[in-house]
């Protein structure tokens, strides 16, 4: 029997999800202890309704939450930023929130994600999913990526 | 009436799957709870695949020196007067070229419909013994090059993918070759001067049939290795306009790819090729036996066309013309690369290039021998 498929959707969320475990924050990227850790999904490029399932979850001991944004102006917080590289552009000119820090994980699913400045992008080989890790971006955000996640790349920048 | 030699074939086609694992593997409901690996070790059911692929592929193949069975025949082994088995006209080097548009829509990630536009454009040296004066006219063939070019079969096709467990997967596709190509084709050969005549089968652009062509193919891709195996036919149906029937065709073999960086992938495959000869005699092919040489034979024979007797025996002037000196078997290598020029991982664009040598042939002769062929074509998806 052949394997069965999943969606695209519920497979990318699993992904990001497992990604942030094995990314390490700043302390001065929460402001408190017990403040949530967010993952915001930035229009036009969501995951559907995909990423609910994540809401209520822990990561790093704290509580996920899930936001959803319109607008790069309407941004007001977020550990994971998930968008297309036309909106990380704007978010790093424009959005409040990002000017005063760089502690966010970016990631994409366009396939030049990476190469135009964020950190992870999500592909295809054929039907199954893969990724290409920016190193630099990461670094410059003072994100640490654990070594295992690197390993399980298609592709690493490192410059 | 469809010719089928099919059983060697399927054999060949379950000793092939013989050693497939197949058994269950069900995802959780919550992927979440899956780790890194897990998931990039699943099929995604895509929301956004890419749908189209639009290629243009160039093959060129040449012909050089002849062949009976595995023997090399020398020219004069086949050039000569008949009826000594020899014949009076012979081509010496084909080249054929084949420039197609290949179009293909995803109807799903497992089904996909396609169409190929073929381009074909050949040539063939001649030398021969053959002159003829016509009305006062010297029309000397010691040497002639007669071409041919236009519009080939047009192919429908359909295929799907079933993907197994651990990156096998098995790939099913059948073809409809429509006779869109010219039998037709005529030149200025030593038949008939001034007037062009029919042209040889080999320098006819299609087969004049509706050509079945089934393919299965299984591969397994485990981390950058992917070999797989394959085996494909032409089957014709029927007999064309000029009442013959090109061989069919069977082909048996595999291949072995390295992805070797993210934008190149070379590969190496072996095929057995197996070629019926052509049913039937196309009468406009065949020519009166010219009267017994005298002396200075071998040499330039002058041929009146007053002199022959329609009551003379029928010879096929060359052995391009004679159904019975085509098709064998053949053991071909291929050596090539797939190069992708692209953004991320995802082809976008990717360039195939290819070359072809034939490394055993065993033809039904005397029969023109490929030297090898090459591949180029380009690809892009969206």
């Amino acid at each position: 029997m052949a394997e069965r498929e999943v969606g695209e959707y519920q497979a990318k969320t699993a992904l990001i999800y497992n990604f942030a475990k094995l990314v390490q924050w700043p302390d001065s990227a929460f402001i408190a202890d017990d403040s949530p850790f967010v993952f915001a999904f930035l229009a036009p490029d969501t995951l559907g309704s995909a990423p609910e399932i994540l809401r209520g979850k822990r990561i790093h001991g704290r509580v996920l939450e899930v936001r959803y944004y319109e607008d790069v102006q309407s941004i007001r917080e977020g550990n994971v930023l998930f968008c297309s590289p036309d909106s990380l552009a704007k978010v790093l000119a424009d959005a409040p929130v990002y000017r005063n820090s760089l502690h966010v994980l970016t990631i994409g699913q366009s396939g030049d994600f990476a190469e135009r400045g964020g950190m992870v992008d999500l592909t295809f080989e054929e039907d199954q999913l893969a990724f290409i890790v920016n190193l630099v971006e990461a670094r410059r955000a003072n994100l640490e990526i654990n070594a295992n996640l690197l390993d399980l790349a298609a592709k690493v920048i490192v410059d | 009436m469809v010719h089928l030699r099919c059983k060697s074939i399927l054999l060949a086609a379950v000793l092939l799957f013989g050693s497939v694992e197949l058994h269950a593997q069900k995802p959780p409901t919550d992927l979440t709870d899956l780790d890194i690996e897990e998931i990039l070790s699943l099929h995604i059911n895509r929301v956004d695949f890419e749908r189209w692929h639009v290629g243009y592929r160039f093959l060129f193949a040449s012909f050089d020196g002849y062949r009976d069975g595995t023997k090399d025949l020398d020219l004069d082994e086949v050039l000569g007067p008949p009826p000594t088995g020899r014949f009076p006209v012979t081509p010496t080097v084909i080249t054929q070229q084949a420039h197609m548009v290949d179009i293909s829509y995803n109807v799903s990630q497992e089904l996909s419909v396609a169409l190929q536009l073929p381009f074909i454009r050949q040539s063939s040296d001649h030398e021969s013994i053959v002159v003829k004066t016509v009305d006062g006219v010297e029309y000397n063939f010691n040497e002639f090059n007669i071409t041919s070019s236009g519009v080939g079969d047009i192919s429908l096709s359909g295929s799907y993918l079933h993907r197994l467990e651990s990156g096998q997967r098995v790939l099913a596709g059948l073809a409809f070759n429509l006779p869109t190509g010219s039998i037709g084709e005529k030149g200025l050969t030593p038949r008939d001067p001034p007037n062009n005549t029919l042209l040889p089968f080999t320098m006819q652009i299609g087969s004049g049939t509706l050509d079945l062509a089934p393919t299965l193919a299984y591969s397994h891709r485990s981390d950058a290795l992917r070999w797989s195996a394959f085996t494909s036919a032409v089957l014709r149906v029927g007999k064309n306009s000029h009442d013959y029937t090109l061989g069919n065709r069977f082909a048996l073999g595999g291949s072995v790819s390295y992805k070797a960086h993210d934008w190149a992938e070379p590969f190496v495959r072996v095929s057995y090729k197996t070629t019926g000869s052509i049913d039937g005699v196309n009468e406009d092919l065949v020519v009166p036996a010219p009267p017994p040489c005298g002396d200075g034979c071998p040499g330039p024979v002058g041929v009146n066309a007053a002199d022959i007797s329609l009551a003379a025996p029928q010879v096929f002037p060359a052995p391009v013309t004679n159904p019975d000196l085509f098709g064998g078997k053949e053991i071909e290598l291929r050596l090539g690369s797939k190069i992708k020029v692209n953004k991320g991982l995802q082809e976008r664009f990717a360039v195939d290039v290819e070359y072809g040598l034939p490394i055993y042939q065993s033809l039904n002769g005397p029969q023109p021998k490929e030297l090898g062929r090459i591949g180029l074509s380009a690809t892009a998806t969206f």
